[in-house]
């Protein structure tokens, strides 16, 4: 708090699923045709928070954490989220931070649609039983991919 | 005989692509074709978000049919519109003229030209044998050939789409209307009409629900 990060990353990030997928993603995002109806990662985003910062529907966005890390998202800019508030599916995975993995993986095993895996940016927080991460209330900071 | 359509309602359908899902399983859809797609209008606005799932719709006046050059489409005696991918040449003339946008092409090869033309086929195949592998090769699988209907409709997780004979399928619709109407819950249920279609005098615009509106909203 006395940091006054709720001033730096003033958006309350969270996570939740796709009627496409299930869990991590590696299983059907391997099925072409569910891959097909979700190909890309992205962050829901109020049209006036995007507006705020210069960012249109389907640009690259870098979705940053108080923890450091950020992921490059694109942005859904949608009524569907309030001004303090982005949404991004967890299901993907295969980019770190910007980065394709796709090289990494061996060979024939990659899923047809890699992306960012949301709980890169997400906070610190782990629960003490089950070391289970915060998934749904991380604060955040979106910038137009430069 | 019976005369085969689709009809999708737009207050149940929730956009979980299972018709989409289902339609590519069954009949080996390629990357890039979309026999049938779900579009959704208003998208976030509260009491206003419709979706409904789209597909060839088996026009009694069909215009792909009309104008294509080689003559290659047909109707069945249910009045499904097929047509003969042996004989097409990919012109795309059809999927000019259909306002669904049904007919769909891949772009394969040099300079991206297209192939052959493919579209819903009703899941009833194509000219070719029923049930021959030639057939779900190029049409994908003859369900209405086996006795059932087609699996879009089957696996609709809300039966908003429905598809089958018109007479029923209208009636089951109708009925659904009448229930909606009666209960005086769903005042969008009007499904037919001018005003439907264009919005009459007090017809509001979609507007996004205010933040005081959403639970938990600042």
């Amino acid at each position: 708090m006395n940091q006054k990060l709720y001033e730096k990353f003033p958006i309350i990030l969270t996570s939740g699923r796709l009627v496409e997928y299930e869990g991590g993603g590696d299983e059907t995002s391997s099925n072409p045709w569910l891959a097909e109806l979700q190909q890309e990662n992205f962050v829901e985003i109020n049209p006036k928070a995007a507006a705020d910062r210069g960012i249109k529907n389907r640009d690259y966005v870098w979705v940053k954490s108080p923890t450091g890390a950020r992921i490059k998202v694109r942005a859904l800019v949608t009524e569907r989220v309030d001004q303090g508030t982005a949404w991004v599916p967890f299901h993907f995975a295969g980019w770190w931070q910007g980065n394709d993995l796709r090289k990494y993986y061996p060979e024939g095993a990659a899923p047809v649609v890699l992306g960012e895996a949301v709980n890169t940016a997400t906070t610190y927080g782990y629960d003490q039983v089950t070391m289970m991460q915060e998934t749904k209330t991380t604060m955040c900071q979106i910038e137009k991919f430069a | 005989m019976a005369r085969m359509k689709f009809i999708c309602d737009t207050e149940r359908c929730i956009e979980c692509n299972g018709c989409v899902t289902a339609c590519k399983n069954d009949n080996e859809v390629p990357w890039g074709v979309n026999r049938r797609r779900v579009v959704t209008v208003n998208d976030g606005i509260i009491g206003q978000e419709k979706s409904v799932s789209v597909a060839c719709m088996h026009c009694t006046n069909a215009p792909c049919m009309a104008v294509c050059p080689v003559d290659c489409f047909y109707r069945t005696d249910e009045g499904v519109v097929l047509h003969d991918k042996d004989i097409c040449i990919g012109c795309g003339y059809c999927s000019f003229a259909c306002p669904f946008g049904a007919p769909q092409f891949l772009s394969k090869g040099a300079f991206g030209t297209r192939s052959k033309m493919d579209k819903c086929t009703f899941c009833s195949g194509g000219p070719e044998e029923n049930g021959s592998v030639a057939e779900l090769e190029k049409y994908g699988r003859n369900r209405l050939a086996e006795g059932k209907l087609p699996l879009c409709a089957e696996m609709c997780s809300t039966k908003a789409l429905i598809g089958g004979d018109s007479d029923i399928i209208s009636s089951i619709f109708n009925n659904r209307v009448a229930i909606r109407e009666k209960n005086g819950k769903y005042p969008g249920s009007k499904a037919f009409g001018w005003t439907t279609a264009y919005g009459g005098p007090d017809t509001p615009a979609p507007t996004p629900a205010p933040a005081a509106k959403i639970p938990g909203a600042k």
